[in-house]
């Protein structure tokens, strides 16, 4: 899709450890439309969180990029060198992390962390960046915003901390937003107050959001799109409300049958027997293969590529030309 | 349904030593591997030290006084017998490094092994008990802290003499040394292990003990102590190092070991009064022995530490 | 016998939040207290699961560790099986400590990492004297094993061989190992992925029906909630706002602090639902509201809500703590 936003093509992730190479995110492909929101979800180990790292360059070594690209707006940046791809970070990609705590620093006031960020990628005097930090965090929904501009980190909530930093991530308008497990820290009444601000400000500052995290109901409420991936490797992706309802993948599947629900009345949750496997121990073949209830002869032997299927993306032998039967 | 059971059984102890980091940070160093090659051979020759060593320097009846002060072999007036001299009373320089040494790691040891005993029951209770008992352990720890151990030693050494004025000098002094060299190390261990108890003591493995009913000492014994003694072999062989030389300088004193089973601190001391009478070799090899020991131990100590350390793997 | 097991009357739990005392005396300042837990009844009965609903802040894992012994109250009883739990000599409470267990959130913490899994479960087995003799207590793990869904063999590992989920099913079955009757599940699969969460809540179902235990489910997570009990209670900082029978609470949420709960949880129905935009968040346990902790937060405080504590009361099929509901405008 040459419009799309962020493009990412077969990328790869690796590690060398002593044991051998191990693959964090296997030849993973996907796109970001301008202004969309993609969900980006998996269990723990599934290598979300290193897809997002890899686009923003921030793999800790020895783990590296070893394959497919990464490119925004047409340019590649995933072989940028540290500088070029610092300039990258913070304006035109923004960072929402889990912990607030730790994204801000906590002996600088909020006001001289935003207008830092704003100064940095800006080219506006002191009395503008503050006054466009004000304007921001009045619009994330910090009350008193002129007054608690001067507060320090520790002086907020868990809540009005990730406010805060989403007021950051927005400040120099950056063209994409990564967020990784932005709400997971907080209580369920600010989560969906959070999912609420994150949803409005790239609505109204025409941001892309790649939202990552656990959470299927967080998917729900804020995602358009979703890719799901199990052990490093793309699943399925397709519309949120397609894949959440109806469900291709035999993964995805078992996934959204596990969830309780409030509405739902039944005795025992679907369970996927097994679990994931590690990174350094998945089977040939496609890896869900072992705890797959549809799982035939091929699925042992070829590692399914992803390909479209009834309006989206499905890496499944099943909706392959040529499957038996 | 089960789950994992196609896992095989796990290595024997053997293969998991050999495959883990440790030995592999430790393969990749020439220099480490050199230092434990070293250490374990004095330990060898320290160990068998009677068998090994050409003569017993201990026993007077063997003694020639017209040895003494032979240079060592190499030297005019040498004589193979004595490869590296005599000293003043006809003892063979090289047995008595060997026998030397052995005393030195024995009092090196045993007070470290003093030291850490202490310090980690002191630890534990304080990490573990708290309120007063946390404070009353800490406070005496400080106050121990600001004073030097040679002092503390020196300290403990003449109230013990003093004390026990009777007691026959020769036979005590190895008791004496352990324990007030061991007194001055306790601190290091005590506040490590407090600090690691603090934090495991919160979690809720240790809760699910205290479920069950299970008494404190028992708690702090069976389910503490082995998470919090990480650290602890780290600054044991590091101490180890500092005991020995302490041991040497007390020696050197003139209040640590005497000189009828000398030590190597004593056997310098015994040599310092002839090093400018052109007897050198009495003090410069056993003082010679003993810096290669002491480098040996302390860069296995920090290698150890270093390999220990999760952060720098 | 009576048909509750578990009775907690008037339970309060105070923490001492002061500054050290050269502080306090320089600064002028009063000691300070966090008042965790405040004035909670309920009862458990035999063979249910009864569920305890908060967010942080509500109280619900002190009253977990209160009801375990783990901490003492600061006012109030705690009655298991009629007794009295706090008066209890060490011997006497020695055979009731045998009778509940618990069940921990974090499945990395709640294992000695120093221990073999089968030591693990076997503790408490031990410590009770259920079986005798080396051969009894490790063919007990054995089976203990298989019964949560592991081998025999795994008795022999460390917890660190295994995955979260796993490790879940070793504190599962270190919980069973002195056939306890009551266990307390303190958020025993926040930590887990979905997939794993599934089959261990599917787990301590099968394991409820077949050995009759009773739960203490502890939870923030509704869904989970819904999924698992057949009542439940809510709590805001430190205080029961609702209790009620499960379907009930979800079906007609009584409170308006349950209503906002309800209406946080994502709609993976996606049924396309509005969403009431939720006020403010949960304020600062040192220092409280006045009144209904909750009417700053609340679209029907009127000034009775500003100045008084309201208490639980039977409205319909469910007992909630609210003046509006007293006063027929909720």
């Amino acid at each position: 899709m040459s419009d799309a936003l962020l493009s990412v093509r077969d990328l790869v992730v690796e590690f060398p450890t002593r044991k051998g190479i191990l693959t964090a995110v296997d030849r993973v492909s996907f796109d970001i439309a301008r202004g969309e929101v993609l969900g980006v979800v998996g269990e723990s180990g599934a290598g979300k969180s290193m897809t997002g790292s890899a686009i923003i360059g921030l793999i800790e070594p020895p783990g590296h990029i070893a394959g497919g690209t990464i490119s925004i707006a047409g340019q590649r940046i995933d072989n940028l060198p540290y500088e070029a791809m610092r300039r990258v970070r913070g304006k035109r990609i923004g960072m929402v992390f889990q912990d607030p705590l730790t994204s801000l620093n906590p002996i600088y006031t909020i006001a001289e962390q935003l207008i830092e960020t704003i100064r940095t990628h800006m080219d506006l005097n002191e009395r503008q960046a503050r006054d466009r930090a004000i304007g921001l965090l009045d619009q994330v929904g910090i009350p008193a915003a002129s007054r608690r501009i001067d507060d320090y980190p520790h002086q907020f909530s868990g809540g009005m901390r990730q406010r805060v930093v989403i007021a950051l991530a927005l400040c120099v308008e950056p063209e994409l937003i990564i967020a990784d497990e932005p709400t997971t820290a907080l209580d369920v009444s600010v989560q969906s107050q959070i999912i609420d601000v994150l949803k409005r400000m790239c609505a109204d500052h025409g941001t892309a959001i790649m939202l990552i995290t656990h959470d299927m109901g967080v998917i729900a409420e804020a995602a358009d799109r979703v890719v799901v991936m199990y052990a490093g490797r793309v699943a399925e992706i397709g519309a949120v409300r397609d894949v959440i309802k109806d469900a291709k993948h035999p993964y995805t599947k078992g996934l959204m049958g596990s969830i309780p629900t409030l509405m739902q009345d039944s005795d025992r949750l679907t369970q996927i027997p097994g679990t994931m496997p590690r990174l350094t121990d998945i089977p040939p073949g496609c890896a869900f293969s072992k705890r797959c209830p549809e799982a035939f002869d091929r699925c042992f032997v070829e590692q399914p590529d992803c390909r479209p299927y009834q309006g989206r993306d499905v890496a499944c032998l099943l909706y392959d030309e040529g499957k038996p039967q | 349904m089960t789950m994992d059971s196609e896992r095989l059984k796990p290595p024997g102890l053997w293969a998991r030593v050999f495959d883990s980091d440790i030995w592999y940070s430790f393969t990749r160093s020439k220099v480490i591997m050199a230092a434990a090659i070293v250490t374990f051979l004095i330990f060898l020759g320290a160990l068998f030290a009677p068998l090994i060593a050409p003569h017993d320097p201990f026993d007077m009846a063997s003694l020639y006084l017209m040895d003494s002060l032979t240079p060592p072999m190499w030297e005019a007036g040498g004589n193979p017998v004595y490869p590296l001299g005599t000293d003043d009373q006809g003892r063979d320089i090289l047995s008595a490094i060997l026998y030397g040494s052995r005393i030195s790691l024995a009092v090196g040891f045993a007070s470290v092994a003093f030291a850490a005993i202490l310090g980690i029951s002191l630890g534990l209770l304080a990490g573990y008990m708290g309120g007063r008992v946390d404070s009353i352990i800490m406070r005496i720890a400080d106050v121990q802290l600001t004073f030097p151990s040679i002092l503390i030693a020196l300290l403990i050494d003449g109230s013990v003499r003093s004390v026990f004025g009777g007691i026959d000098r020769e036979q005590s002094a190895f008791y004496v040394l352990v324990f007030s060299i061991g007194l001055s190390f306790w601190v290091q261990y005590a506040r490590t292990v407090r600090s690691s108890t603090l934090v495991e003591k919160d979690k809720e493995y240790v809760q699910a003990a205290r479920l069950i009913g299970l008494h404190p000492l028992r708690i702090m014994a069976s389910h503490v102590l082995p998470n919090v003694m990480g650290p602890v072999l780290v600054i044991a062989t590091i101490n180890l190092a500092l005991a020995i030389i302490t041991e040497a300088t007390l020696s050197f004193l003139g209040v640590g070991i005497p000189s009828t089973q000398p030590s190597l601190g004593t056997l310098i001391r015994i040599g310092n009064d002839f090093l400018f009478s052109g007897e050198w070799w009495i003090a410069a090899f056993p003082g010679a022995a003993l810096a290669i020991l002491v480098l040996a131990v302390n860069l296995l100590g920090d290698w150890l530490r270093d390999a220990l350390n999760p952060r720098l793997r | 016998m009576t048909d509750v097991l578990v009775g907690i009357e008037n339970l309060s739990r105070d923490f001492d939040v002061s500054k050290p005392w050269l502080n306090r005396v320089l600064e002028n300042e009063e000691k300070k207290y966090v008042t965790a837990v405040n004035d909670v009844s309920f009862e458990i009965r035999r063979g249910e699961t009864f569920a305890l609903v908060g967010e942080s802040g509500s109280g619900k894992s002190t009253i977990a560790k209160l009801i375990v012994g783990l901490i003492r109250p600061t006012g109030g009883q705690i009655l298991f099986d009629g007794t009295n739990v706090a008066t209890r000599g060490s011997a006497s409470m020695r055979q009731l400590r045998s009778r509940f267990q618990m069940i921990f959130q974090d499945p990395f913490a709640s294992l000695n990492p120093r221990w073999r899994v089968k030591d693990i479960i076997a503790e408490p087995l031990r410590t009770f004297g259920v079986v005798e003799g080396r051969a009894a207590w490790e063919k007990r793990v054995d089976e203990l094993l298989e019964t949560v869904g592991l081998s025999a063999k795994d008795g022999a590992k460390y917890p660190h061989e295994f995955s979260g989920g796993q490790r879940q099913r070793v504190a599962i079955a270190r919980a069973l190992s002195a056939q306890p009757e009551f266990i307390v599940c303190d958020e025993p699969t926040s930590a887990l992925d979905v997939s794993v969460q599934a089959q261990i809540l599917n787990l301590m179902r099968d394991l409820q029906d077949e050995f009759g235990l009773t739960y203490l489910f502890i939870s923030h997570d509704l869904s989970v909630v819904r999924h698992m009990a057949s009542r439940i209670g809510v709590l805001y900082l430190g205080r029961l706002v609702e209790v009620a029978e499960g379907k009930t609470l979800f079906r007609e949420p009584k409170h308006p602090y349950t209503k906002m709960l309800l209406d946080a949880v994502p709609d993976l129905e996606m049924t396309g639902r509005s969403r009431q935009p939720v006020e403010g968040e949960i304020p600062n346990p040192i220092d409280p509201p006045s009144g209904c902790t909750y009417h700053p937060r609340c679209p029907l405080a009127n000034d009775r809500c500003k100045r008084e504590v309201p208490v639980l009361k039977l409205h319909e099929n469910s007992k909630a703590a609210c003046f509006a509901l007293e006063e027929g405008r909720g």
